[in-house]
């Protein structure tokens, strides 16, 4: 065994249960409905959540509507890490762009019926799955950031079993990349809409959509259902980029 | 004797297991000679530094932070703002091992090897 | 049995599984544990009470656990 590993193990163990008899009486107790975290500002967004933003989801509340700003940044991170995956594995090109020729798909060779039958089954199930958890976001748990990873996942399943020749398979790396834009894209465009209409940026009770709705505190849900399928789209795009790109380096002889 | 143990695991003990979780994954990023092992070990140190934030959310006799028919106070609902910006630490530590990932792959193009030792000469003295 | 319990059992749990992580020299092997320490993770975000988490966490671990596996194939097995 490598005696710099176990001396580190130990170490580490050893010195953060000192640590924490001497130190620890700056942390909260776990359960405390009292402490500092819990009081100042989550009692508000607790109890008026649904009288601003008809979501009865706290989590998606708070994530789509409260606090906006923060979501659409992290989905221009999310783009930018699939658009530097593409730039850092960007050289020559060893199949022909356009063209997707199932019997050469990397050659993996494990397929059977068992699997066959079973994933016919599956894709469509998963991807039933996915658009019920987007358009629950607001009322039971989920949200934009599920769907998106499962509808990578049914592609995924897809791209990887050979037999089912890549009926699924009209992703390419830069048609990957251009869709995740077209994610960010859409949650900037509803932020913009309002602004035409006398509100700041991302003001849901300001969106022009007031001939569809009853009340003015309605459009909410609206607002929310854009972002999050501008959310789902990005990610997913992302997901199936940094799959492609790394799928064309590698080789499968086995 | 089970609450004495409750109280100080209430108290401290999760907090020292949260710890220690999150220097095992620092050290293996250190230590480890092998490159994917230490892109492993920097998700381990992520899920460590996740789960330390949602137990500053925690309420004693609190339920999930979904809206209940008729009830509005405040006591019954567990803290939701750790959790959504929780979710957007998870969707970023994947896009990280994404592009982790890629690098790896380039190295391994560029060296031939990505262990660390011999890619630059350097390595812990046995 | 009270909540704090649970959560120390797989704290415990999941340290153990990252001390396997740091000793081991199969690369495929530390995949698939990885796989089970991110279904750990996902338990205890449940027991904590943060639905949405766990939800996340499990779609994404098998995510991540994807993307090893297919850099693995062109990346050497063993490790030093």
């Amino acid at each position: 065994m490598d005696k710099v590993k176990i001396t580190g193990v130990i170490v580490i163990i050893a010195g953060v249960i000192l640590a924490g008899f001497i130190l620890g009486d700056f942390l909260p107790t776990v359960g405390d409905a009292t402490s500092s975290a819990n009081s100042y500002l989550s009692p508000y967004y607790i109890e008026h959540a649904l009288h601003d933003t008809e979501a009865p989801n706290l989590v998606t509340a708070v994530l789509a509507d409260y606090r906006g700003f923060d979501t659409l940044f992290e989905t221009c991170v999310m783009f930018l890490a699939g658009v530097t995956a593409l730039m850092v594995l960007l050289s020559k090109r060893k199949i022909v762009k356009g063209q997707r020729n199932p019997s050469d798909t990397n050659g993996i060779s494990f397929s059977g019926t068992v699997l066959d039958t079973a994933f016919r089954v599956l894709i469509p199930v998963i991807l039933i799955y996915a658009f019920y958890v987007l358009a629950h976001g607001e009322i039971s748990l989920g949200g934009g950031f599920q769907a998106g990873a499962l509808l990578a996942i049914a592609y995924m399943i897809d791209r990887l079993i050979p037999s089912f020749q890549n009926r699924l398979g009209f992703f390419t790396e830069e048609t990957a990349a251009m869709t995740a834009g077209v994610g960010v894209f859409i949650y900037i465009f509803t932020g913009i809409l309002p602004m035409f209409n006398g509100g700041n940026f991302l003001e849901y009770g300001k969106l022009p959509f007031e001939f569809a709705v009853e009340a003015a505190v309605m459009l909410h849900p609206v607002g929310i259902f854009l972002i999050e399928l501008g959310v789902t789209v990005c990610v997913m795009a992302t997901i199936i980029n940094i799959l492609e790109v790394v799928l064309e380096r590698t080789k499968f002889d086995d | 004797m089970i609450d004495i143990l409750q109280g100080f695991l209430a108290e401290k003990g999760i907090y020292m297991l949260t710890f220690i979780l999150m220097g095992l994954g620092i050290f293996g990023m250190i230590c480890c000679g092998n490159y994917m092992k230490k892109v492993v070990c920097m998700n381990i140190m992520q899920v460590a530094i996740i789960f330390f934030f949602l137990t500053l959310g925690q309420k004693d006799g609190g339920t999930l932070p979904v809206l209940v028919k008729d009830i509005f106070e405040a006591e019954a609902y567990i803290n939701p703002l750790p959790h959504a910006l929780m979710l957007t630490a998870i969707v970023v530590s994947l896009g990280t091992t994404g592009v982790a990932l890629a690098l790896l792959m380039k190295i391994k193009e560029i060296y031939g090897t990505i262990e660390e030792e011999e890619i630059t000469g350097k390595g812990w003295k046995k | 049995m009270p909540v704090i319990f649970l959560e120390a059992l797989f704290l415990i749990l999941l340290i153990a599984i990252a001390v396997t992580i740091i000793f081991h020299k199969d690369l495929l092997a530390v995949t698939i544990i990885y796989c089970a320490f991110s279904f750990g993770a996902m338990m205890l975000y449940i027991i904590v009470g943060a639905a949405d988490v766990a939800f996340t966490e499990a779609v994404i671990g098998v995510v991540s656990t994807v993307y090893f596996i297919i850099a693995i194939k062109s990346i050497s097995r063993r490790c030093k």
